[in-house]
């Protein structure tokens, strides 16, 4: 479709907090040096020891400096208070004023995932339901009401991270959470777009956030058998493409962008990132769909959608953010709709993936690949897909293996497809006045 | 980008009944829902009332007994039966449409937190004050149902309809509290009205009646605790309101843009004309004191339909029966539609379905379309004491005949969530 410079929509401000680094420099460069931010869960909340368990893990980052209410922090989930922090980063990178913007064209929109209660504080609460060592449900209700604080529940709700960025920065323009997973973050990205082109607001805070190292999520991923082995040297159990690989590794990262209609941003003069001129997404693979052919049919209709809706040829598209988490079913079928999606041209594309650093980061997935794609664009540089050293022959494209490259990026897409069956596509193009 | 977007499929399951015919009836009747909860020993809980769905029984009311389904939750199971009822009721012939043009977008909750397995877990890996957690890995790998796990997500639903009837286009779920599956249906709406799909399936599914949602709403002090009086205690507008009520259930619309509708002959049930949606930006409990959020929210759904506010007949209020929500509200309806607010019938279903949480916003639209066909307006009940502050036509405890040509229903949601549909009757091609 045909925009005018108020429904264009560019991107300007990223606050990335990242296994790979606090802020969207450290990030970069981190990614292009192959500094992956691997580590060991830090399990010392609870008692006992457990084999030690690899996730991407965020280092260093102290919530106090990024929420001035010590009272706020209390009601904030992880997920809540890295998607503030990140929210905070963005609005610095991006120079705006945020207070001398009319409110009502302001908005959040931000992709969540399921947010785990506190096991320990929930665990309490049930222990002190027990007489005799048995559960008894005719004291919970009781229990639990003197156990848990009273803002509780409102520490699991997956809108909070939109909700308490919208209060800090008075935004109260249409605010929305997609849940879809790891699509969530760039279906939020996505969508804030197009409230921006539909001229409901002039500015957006938009990505994902999320933690997926809770136990409850290991657990999951474990009895699901997506859990990566985690048996020796890392590459040789979790590297995206290669036919080592066994599996994810969860992680946890925030990733919001400031973005605004391309008349805004030139009326107060800001660096522009890139454009966001295309958006799809579909779904339709049931979980236990072993078939990557079928997977990859709806995954590319996600692609081709973004595409079209670009108003692009395939051919046009330089690079692809890809989403490989180092599943043995996905990064196949991943691989299968990029051939479905560009034909012959899917050879001459490179893809890569930042999850081989980061880690599985659920809704914060497509926020990690939307930065580096923007920072390809910008420096003409491909961030590598690490760990990957014996291709899997079925995954048999440009995986930029290893080492970053030098490449002209004018037009990239953007990819996640989430093994419970959603996907999102977006594409970003280097900014042309 | 002018494409109009009509309801050519709806259905909905509440706590009146399975299937929209039931539940209307029970609507116009006055019943209410509510009733002691059965679905766990709630005894030593400060509420023990809620509206449950009765007599649900998924596998006759789906006829697929694949081992996948065993385990869904109850917000996949509403979602997958109530689409299938909506999806007849549209008439549509799933192999001759483009199915790559028709798409998903729902404003579905979690689903059931496997509560007994957890305490399970957590029984074996306490340690005194806090859990073992090589105790609570190992226990939970043989105490924890991978699927339920799993299923838990409330991306589910939205993946399983897409999947079980092969839609394979746009395919979304917000999760934005109470007022989620408004909020999906309106960006559905857009989806259709920008071009990118030409069919979508909307609405939401959800049941927060299980330990952990009643013990988290008391904590927060929103549920009504009459426990003695079930059927009387959600009561909106009433100066003795003291919380809501929780409900559970689904309601699904299949939005379709007007031409491709036309073209094969769908029964057309009525146009969505307006959209709006809003942040307070004030707190994560409260509603902002003024209806800041609400006001532009019902303002910009009037101003995308292009309509005056004296053009709207009926408004479905979102009407929790909590002492804030019903008092901003009617404050908000005040300062939008002026003198018109005392003249303008609004009414809350909520008195006797309870909160169906995200599900509740896509039940209510349906009513409203329900209210237009059969020009019936449904009553609020329980209504017997007026609040002062609370001062329009609440069409309390019974229904009223009057005609509806253009609806309006809110929905607003913790942390701020403000939406406002609009839909309008259509009639000889118009």
């Amino acid at each position: 479709m045909k925009r005018n410079d108020n429904q264009r929509v560019v991107v300007t401000g990223m606050g990335m907090i990242t296994p790979i680094g606090i802020g969207i420099d450290c990030f970069w460069n981190n990614a292009i040096s192959s500094n992956h931010g691997i580590d060991y869960i830090d399990f010392t909340d609870y008692s006992g020891e457990t084999d030690p368990i690899l996730a991407g893990i965020i280092k260093d980052f102290d919530p106090k400096s990024f929420v001035a209410q010590r009272k706020s922090l209390k009601v904030m989930s992880r997920d809540m208070q890295i998607a503030v922090g990140a929210a905070k980063l963005a609005i610095e990178d991006a120079g705006i004023n945020i207070e001398s913007e009319d409110p009502t064209q302001v908005g959040v929109t931000i992709g969540a995932g399921m947010i785990h209660a506190d096991i320990n504080e929930l665990g309490l609460s049930i222990a002190g339901s027990a007489k005799n060592g048995k559960f008894d449900i005719s004291d919970f209700g009781k229990e639990a009401m003197q156990i848990l604080f009273p803002l509780w529940l409102l520490k699991q709700l997956p809108n909070m991270l939109a909700s308490h960025i919208s209060i800090i920065y008075n935004a109260q323009a249409p605010s929305n959470t997609p849940t879809t997973a790891s699509s969530a973050g760039l279906q939020a990205i996505g969508e804030a777009s197009r409230i921006i082109e539909r001229q409901n607001a002039k500015v957006y805070f938009c990505g994902g956030a999320d933690c997926r190292t809770h136990p409850l999520d290991i657990l999951k991923y474990k009895m699901l058998g997506l859990f990566s082995e985690q048996n020796g040297k890392i590459e040789n159990f979790y590297c995206p493409y290669d036919k080592r690989r066994s599996g994810l590794i969860p992680g946890e990262a925030a990733g919001i962008f400031v973005i605004e209609s391309l008349s805004h941003a030139l009326e107060r003069g800001a660096k522009i990132y890139g454009e966001i001129i295309g958006y799809g997404s579909s779904a339709g693979a049931a979980f236990r769909e072993k078939d990557p052919e079928k997977r990859a049919f709806i995954e590319s209709i996600a692609i081709s959608s973004a595409i079209e809706d670009a108003g692009i040829a395939p051919t046009d598209i330089d690079y692809i953010s890809g989403h490989g988490c180092s599943s043995v079913v996905g990064d196949l079928s991943e691989s299968l709709a990029y051939k479905k999606a560009f034909g012959d041209y899917a050879y001459s594309i490179p893809v890569s993936s930042i999850s081989s650093m980061v880690g599985y980061v659920g809704a914060a997935t497509g926020s990690v690949n939307l930065a580096t794609a923007l920072m390809a664009i910008n420096e003409n540089k491909i961030a590598p897909t690490m760990f990957l050293a014996e291709p899997d022959p079925k995954c048999d494209l440009d995986y930029v293996p290893g080492k970053s490259r030098d490449h002209e990026v004018n037009i990239a897409l953007v990819n996640t497809f989430d093994f419970s069956g959603q996907g999102a596509a977006l594409v970003v193009k280097k900014f042309e006045s | 980008m002018d494409r109009r977007v009509v309801v050519t499929g709806m259905e909905m399951i509440t706590p009146l009944g399975i299937g929209m015919d039931t539940t209307w009836e029970g609507l116009k009747a006055g019943k209410s829902g509510v009733g002691r909860i059965t679905s766990f020993d709630c005894a030593s809980f400060h509420t023990q009332i809620a509206g449950e769905i009765k007599n649900f029984d998924f596998d006759e009311l789906w006829h697929d007994k694949n081992h996948e389904f065993r385990y869904l939750g109850k917000h996949s199971q509403f979602a997958l039966v109530t689409a299938k009822m909506a999806l007849e009721n549209a008439g549509i012939d799933l192999e001759s449409i483009n199915r790559r043009r028709m798409g998903v977008y729902l404003g579905s909750g979690e689903g059931e937190f496997d509560f007994d397995g957890f305490v399970r877990d957590i029984m074996e890996s306490w340690d005194g004050d806090r859990v073992d957690i090589n105790k609570f890995l190992q226990v939970g790998m043989n105490v924890l149902n991978p699927i339920r796990e799993f299923e838990h997500d409330s991306n589910r639903p939205s993946v399983h309809i897409s999947n079980s009837f092969g839609v394979y286009g746009p395919n979304s779920n917000c999760l934005t509290a109470c007022a989620a599956s408004s909020q999906a249906i309106g960006e559905a709406w857009w989806t259709i009205k920008r071009g990118n799909a030409d069919i979508m399936v909307t609405g939401g599914s959800h049941s927060m009646i299980h330990p952990l949602g009643v013990v988290g709403f008391n904590l927060l002090t929103a549920l009504s605790t009459q426990n003695d009086i079930p059927q009387q205690a959600s009561k909106p507008f009433d100066i003795k309101r003291d919380g809501f009520v929780l409900g559970e259930g689904a309601g699904i619309l299949i939005l379709e843009d007007l031409e491709h509708a036309l073209k094969r002959g769908a029964k057309i049930l009525g146009e969505i004309i307006g959209y709006g949606t809003s942040a307070d930006a004030y707190r994560i409990t409260d509603a902002h004191p003024d209806g800041r959020g609400a006001i532009a929210a019902m303002n910009m759904a009037i101003e995308t339909a292009g309509i005056a506010v004296e053009d709207i007949n009926y408004i479905n209020a979102h009407g929790t029966s909590t002492n804030v929500n019903d008092t901003v509200e009617t404050s908000a309806i005040k300062q939008v539609f002026g003198d018109y607010a005392y003249k303008v019938p609004v009414s809350s279903i909520k008195s006797m379905l309870g909160h169906l949480i995200a599900a509740a916003g896509a039940v209510e639209l349906i009513t409203c379309m329900l209210a237009m066909r059969d020009s019936i307006i449904p009553p609020t009940i329980n209504y017997q004491d007026p609040d002062p502050q609370c001062d329009l036509d609440y069409v309390p405890n019974t229904s009223r005949n009057q005609k509806v040509d253009i609806a309006l229903s809110n929905s607003f949601g913790f942390g701020g969530q403000n939406v406002a549909l609009i839909v309008r009757k259509y009639e000889n091609g118009n």
